[in-house]
């Protein structure tokens, strides 16, 4: 299991675009991520989840990914969360 | 007899129809409850039978085409299968789930996710009932001519409803922008929603009117005010025929080519004014795309809102104005200052050309935009003509920029001037000299020629658009842009009334850009007076 923060700088926050960007690409990972805030953690792979973490510009998101190729699908998705930039 | 209203205005039309008051009643069949293993395999069953009657609908709607992706999604299964490992039955795993989700959406302080809860519930009430047997239709026994009655209508009731027989909907919940809305303006059918609490009043089998316009439901009216709706509903849809029949048309004066243009406040208003009949859009108010964040939107965010306006215009004219904020609207990311007479301080192109970074970040986004059709710019509050020439030196300067940086643009875009201040109107033939159209914004240069705010009503009725000194403004300006050979077009709330259409026309007004729902309005008035 490996882990790693990231911080949303996106002025919308995480909304429905960008967040079915990283759902579909979580899904197609070989391995488990999930996302938490300081209020709750959820699936990568759930759109609902994601949405419903209701991520604001500048909110801190701690990734973590589980089996599988673990670095590579956490450095995937902390990239494509840090590259969001509307 | 009873009066119900609401101020949501949800869609417009009269209509007089019998009420039948939706039943949401839930279905079950008693069964003992199974163990997990069963239990999960019954709820797999149903979700499978939801997945398959949404993929169908999906076939032709964008909504349910987003419901089989929530449908789909692993939270929905996991929650619910959380709640059978915890001992509940199949339905009751669903219907606590239900809960749980659309509480979470709920909560949210963002309009569109708050809204996604609508479409869980009606996606779990669809598992609900599959659980059950099979998808009930709660619309059984609706009759001919009847209006709806509902505490909230789903995108999955729209599916089942047959529009062809019912008059109108009215529901407890919902705003401008919920589906019913959207759908009942699509159909043209008259709604009123919102009415909250008031609307347990009616029950099936009442005699109901309603008018869209209004928010209103009268229950059980008395003879008179039936007849008198009767009379209005007739004459409102003659109207509106007729109005329609022209909405398209295109309109001459002699051998003058008189547009009726749409002003706008975002994207979806433009897709709305253009499928209405709209020739162009003669203001798209760049504001809100300023407002609805706490920072300056990017300069890429801004391009990918203008070029989706220019590509819903197709190919018709989109005149996008800059920045006008301050006077009453500021944005919490530029300092105002707190001033004393806010409607003569910093605002619109007087805070461009004092921020030069933002000003120049938006005309880049809008050259941008110009390759995505025809897009025009236009500079708002100007007062003089150094602040015409320092803008389009702005603009000048980013064109350089983007051809540089290899970004195409449209070099010959076209340059306005709004015309919105008695400082304008003195030097119009001026301004004229050295731009290519003119709009005058008639809400802003009214109240600056008579000094009277129309907000305050011991001096509003001095806020009068016939006055002599506003229709001598107006004339001059027109008579400005003819010497210059330049268009005058009007973007201000007169161009919407009616009873000005034919002073205007007269004075030699080119183009009047107008609410969204008041082309096919004053395209039925153009027609008339240019037909004779």
């Amino acid at each position: 299991m490996v882990t790693e923060t990231v911080v949303l700088t996106a002025p919308n926050g995480m909304h429905a675009r960008p967040a079915g960007e990283l759902v579909k690409l979580a899904k197609s990972l070989d391995g488990k991520v999930t996302l938490a805030t300081s209020v709750k953690s959820v699936s990568a792979s759930s759109m609902l989840g994601v949405l419903s973490l209701g991520i604001k510009s500048g909110t801190q998101i701690t990734v973590t990914a589980e089996g599988g190729s673990e670095q590579a699908n956490l450095r995937a998705i902390v990239d494509v969360i840090a590259n969001i930039k509307d | 007899m009873k009066l119900l209203s609401t101020s949501v205005r949800a869609s417009e039309g009269i209509a007089v129809g019998r009420a039948f008051v939706v039943r949401r009643t839930k279905s079950s069949i008693n069964r003992e409850k199974g163990s997990a293993e069963s239990e999960k395999s019954l709820f797999a069953t149903a979700l499978a039978a939801s997945r398959e009657q949404i993929a169908h609908l999906a076939e032709n709607s964008d909504i349910f085409a987003a419901h089989l992706e929530i449908i789909d999604d692993e939270m929905i299964v996991d929650s619910v299968e959380t709640a059978i490992n915890e001992g509940c039955s199949a339905e009751d795993a669903v219907s606590s789930s239900c809960e749980q989700i659309v509480s979470m959406f709920e909560a949210m302080d963002d309009e569109y996710l708050a809204a996604r809860a609508a479409d869980v519930k009606d996606i779990f009430a669809r598992i609900s009932q599959n659980l059950a047997g099979g998808v009930i239709n709660p619309f059984e026994g609706v009759e001919n001519g009847d209006i709806v009655v509902d505490r909230e209508l789903f995108p999955s009731d729209m599916a089942l409803l047959d529009f062809s027989k019912i008059r109108g909907f009215v529901t407890a919940e919902g705003s401008t922008t919920s589906h019913v809305c959207i759908m009942a303006r699509n159909l043209s059918l008259p709604a009123v929603v919102g009415l909250g609490d008031a609307s347990a009043e009616i029950t099936t089998g009442d005699r109901l009117i309603i008018d869209g316009a209004e928010g209103l439901v009268i229950v059980n009216p008395d003879e008179y005010t039936l007849n008198d709706y009767l009379t209005r509903g007739l004459n409102y849809q003659a109207l509106k025929q007729e109005q329609q029949a022209v909405a398209n048309c295109e309109i001459f004066d002699g051998d003058r080519r008189v547009y009726v243009f749409a002003n706008a406040g975002s994207v979806e208003d433009v897709e709305r004014a253009i499928a209405s009949g709209a020739d162009g859009i003669g203001l798209f108010r760049s504001e809100f795309v300023y407002m609805q964040s706490s920072q300056e939107p990017t300069e890429d965010k801004q391009y990918e809102i203008y070029a989706a306006a220019a590509r819903a215009c197709n190919g018709k004219p989109l005149i996008i104005r800059t920045l006008d904020i301050g006077g009453d609207k500021a944005v919490p990311y530029l300092d105002f200052p707190k001033e004393e007479n806010p409607f003569l301080g910093w605002r619109a192109i007087r805070i461009s050309l004092d921020r030069v970074d933002m000003f120049c970040r938006q005309l880049r986004a809008i050259l941008r935009a110009s390759t995505d059709g025809d897009v025009r710019v236009m500079f708002p509050m100007v007062v003089c003509v150094d602040e015409l020439r320092d803008a389009k030196y702005y603009l000048e300067q980013c064109k350089r920029e983007l051809e540089q940086g290899g970004v195409a643009f449209n070099p010959n875009i076209k340059v306005g001037v709004m015309i919105e201040t008695p400082a304008s109107v003195f030097i119009a033939d001026s301004l004229a000299a050295e731009c290519d159209f003119f709009s005058i914004g008639t809400n802003d240069l009214i109240q600056y020629i008579m000094a009277a705010d129309r907000a305050n009503v011991k001096v509003s009725k001095l806020y009068n658009p016939y006055s002599d000194a506003v229709l001598r403004a107006v004339q001059s300006v027109i008579l400005a842009a003819q010497n210059a050979n330049i268009e005058c077009g009007m973007c201000g709330e007169l161009a919407s009334d009616n009873l000005a259409t034919e002073r205007l026309l007269t004075m030699g007004l080119d183009e009047f850009s107008v609410n969204v729902g008041s082309i096919a309005k004053i395209k039925y008035e153009l027609n008339k007076l240019t037909t004779k």
